[in-house]
């Protein structure tokens, strides 16, 4: 099993009790509550805190992409791979961006140039995700999400060729089209950076990530471990369709996790933080995490019908716990935890949220450090 | 009730209703999933034959392989036109259904003698944003749509009470107005450049209190159609067909016998 300590960089210093005057912290919410002093401060504490995960021998550390929000400070998420790449020269640690989102821009070939640049200036330790964004994505970038889909295969196309076939070349598709690709830099790594694809369980997602002449890793991410579990299953269930068995390397878990001295000092230490993330930073009504087309019409209704209720109440840590939508407890809790769900699925990419919400600096070093010494280390054989 | 007919078109079957008799006056409804305007119909229909299709991809009409933007609803409703011979026709749209017939009436007016306008989609003022129908709730979109909330409130009481099948027709109404509206939003910058090619009377009518369409846009049409005649209903938001549907009817029933036909 190989460990990947991923990063959403919220802005935790807001102010909730004036964030939430607002219809949801993404969008709309004004960016005057974000404090550039303050800012500045928490991108080299965030920054600081993956270079710790990888000195303390994670196999790789990860970033995301996500815009207009508190929730997240990485709109151009690549930027800050630069960063990671330079801060840990000459150590063999991945830099995972999971992931791009490809349909929210017109010109999918900066992406492709991107990736093909991080990839040479880290001599080959590139992972590219790709994802379509969330709904919110949708409104602030006004690209239209009927077409969200297509834009996402068709961009994906075009990225693969781009970095794979000798240029220039033209492109021609139905919302992309190219006289001249001819990417330089070509990327180091052959054929191309991996490419990684995050999910939150769709089962178009699955067809296309496994069909065979992908075989891309899913990450399945912000899930209760029940449809962590189901998914996983999901994919292997497609792999046979296509005719091969599925490799655990193609399965992902990314979870926020929490590990301390007792499953009692993790449960009191990370608890309020769990709960910011969940109530406040993903606080996000349907109209913004759901945009027409974004999903099936079918899709639509049955994750509404799976929300009903949650939006009047907050959850609490007990409620996330008991949904396994996070992962909390002493090493040998955690270590069990993961343990049970790779003997279900398989699956050997685990990508541990080492910050999340509010949870301050000294609490995510100590974590990820338990988590480097205690957990990972008996978890690696698997 | 009126009476329902269907095209079958270039791989899509479009369900369309009539209602009285007269001369033809086409209404492209709007793109909200609140009930039809009966009353506003029946005002109409005592003078003209009314024809209110269910446009491509909205409603009980299917969504269609080639709608792709607003100039296939365009291309589609002159086909339309043609398919039932309708001649000097009374163009009537309300919202995306006036961005529709205007989009129609620039391509060419051959089939048409007038066009009413009702708080049209379709072109835009700077500085007077559209109210952000993907972002409001369902709730809201109603209220906002409406100056009189006691009104409004007649209707959410109905939807709260709705079958699961309407629940999907407002999705799938939804859906068919973003695949013509998210972007460029609730416009298309090329009509405003052709609105001069409209070469037959018509009226813009609007509410003063217009939360989607804000009257001010109505500048902006005037602009480029200065003959155009602008009605405003007070105490009114963006549907006057269903807040003051009498008085909407009689508006343009008014303006065609004055114009002409």
């Amino acid at each position: 099993m190989k460990f990947f300590a991923f990063h959403l960089m919220p802005y935790r210093h807001l102010d909730f009790d004036k964030a939430d005057a607002y219809r949801s912290y993404w969008v709309v919410l004004p960016n005057t509550h974000y404090d550039p002093q303050k800012g500045a401060r928490l991108y080299q504490e965030y920054i600081d805190q993956l270079v710790f995960a990888a000195k303390a021998g994670f196999d790789g550390i990860c970033v995301n992409e996500h815009h207009q929000t508190a929730y997240g400070l990485m709109p151009a998420p690549n930027l800050i791979a630069s960063a990671l790449i330079d801060r840990t020269r000459g150590m063999d640690v991945k830099i995972a961006v999971i992931g791009r989102a490809l349909p929210i821009v017109s010109n999918p070939l900066t992406i492709a140039e991107e990736f093909a640049m991080l990839d040479n200036l880290s001599d080959g330790r590139v992972i590219a995700g790709f994802v379509r964004g969330i709904g919110c994505e949708y409104h602030s970038t006004e690209v239209n999400p009927i077409y969200s889909h297509e834009r996402f295969h068709e961009a994906h196309d075009l990225i693969v060729r781009a970095w794979t076939e000798p240029g220039p070349f033209a492109f021609e598709g139905e919302h992309f089209n190219f006289g001249y690709v001819n990417t330089w830099p070509r990327c180091v790594q052959t054929p191309h950076p991996p490419i990684w694809i995050p999910s939150q369980g769709s089962g178009e997602t699955i067809e296309w990530a496994a069909a065979p002449e992908r075989k891309y890793p899913v990450i399945m991410a912000f899930s209760p471990v029940e449809a962590v579990i189901r998914f996983h299953e999901s994919y292997r269930r497609q792999a046979e369709t296509f005719g091969y068995k599925i490799s655990g390397d193609q399965l992902g878990w990314s979870t926020p996790t929490y590990v301390a001295e007792t499953d009692e000092i993790a449960a009191r230490e990370s608890a309020e933080h769990l709960e910011a993330l969940f109530n406040n930073f993903f606080h996000i009504p349907p109209e913004l995490l759901f945009p027409p087309g974004y999903t099936s019409i079918r899709s639509l209704q049955a994750m509404l019908e799976s929300r009903k209720g949650l939006a009047a109440s907050r959850v609490t840590f007990n409620d996330l716990m008991m949904r396994g939508n996070v992962l909390v407890g002493s090493a040998a809790t955690v270590r069990e935890k993961i343990e049970a769900i790779h003997a279900k699925t398989g699956f050997r990419i685990m990508v541990p949220m080492i910050q999340f919400g509010t949870l301050p600096d000294d609490l995510v070093k100590k974590s990820t450090q338990i988590f480097a010494e205690e957990v990972a280390p008996r978890l690696r054989p698997l | 009730m009126g009476s329902e007919f269907s095209l079958a078109w270039r791989g899509a079957t479009i369900h369309y209703r009539r209602f009285g008799q007269g001369p033809a006056l086409l209404f492209l409804r709007s793109e909200d999933s609140l009930p039809e305007a009966p009353a506003f119909i029946d005002s109409l229909a005592q003078h003209f034959e009314v024809v209110v299709p269910d446009h491509p991809g909205f409603r009980t009409s299917d969504t269609p392989g080639w709608l792709k933007g607003i100039g296939d609803v365009a291309y589609f409703y002159l086909d339309f036109l043609e398919q039932l011979d309708l001649r000097s026709v009374h163009l009537v749209g309300g919202s995306l259904g006036g961005w529709m017939a205007a989009e129609i009436a620039v391509r060419t007016c051959q089939r048409i003698a007038t066009i009413n306008l009702i708080a049209p989609f379709g072109v835009r003022r700077k500085g007077t944003p559209f109210g952000d129908i993907f972002m409001w709730t369902p709730e809201e979109n109603v209220q906002h749509r409406l100056f009189d909330q006691a009104l409004a409130e007649q209707f959410l009481a109905a939807a709260r009470a709705q079958s699961p099948e309407t629940a999907t027709a407002y999705l799938k109404d939804r859906y068919a107005a973003a695949r013509l509206c998210w972007h460029p939003r609730f416009h298309n910058p090329e009509l405003e450049r052709w609105l001069p090619r409209i070469v037959r009377p018509l009226q813009l009518i609007w509410g003063d209190s217009d939360k989607v369409v804000p009257v001010g846009i109505a500048e902006t049409w005037r602009q480029a159609l200065p003959q155009a005649r602008l009605s405003i209903i007070e105490r009114c938001g963006h549907l006057p067909q269903i807040e003051h549907p009498k008085a909407t009817a009689d508006k343009i029933r008014s303006f065609i016998n004055e114009v002409g036909t």
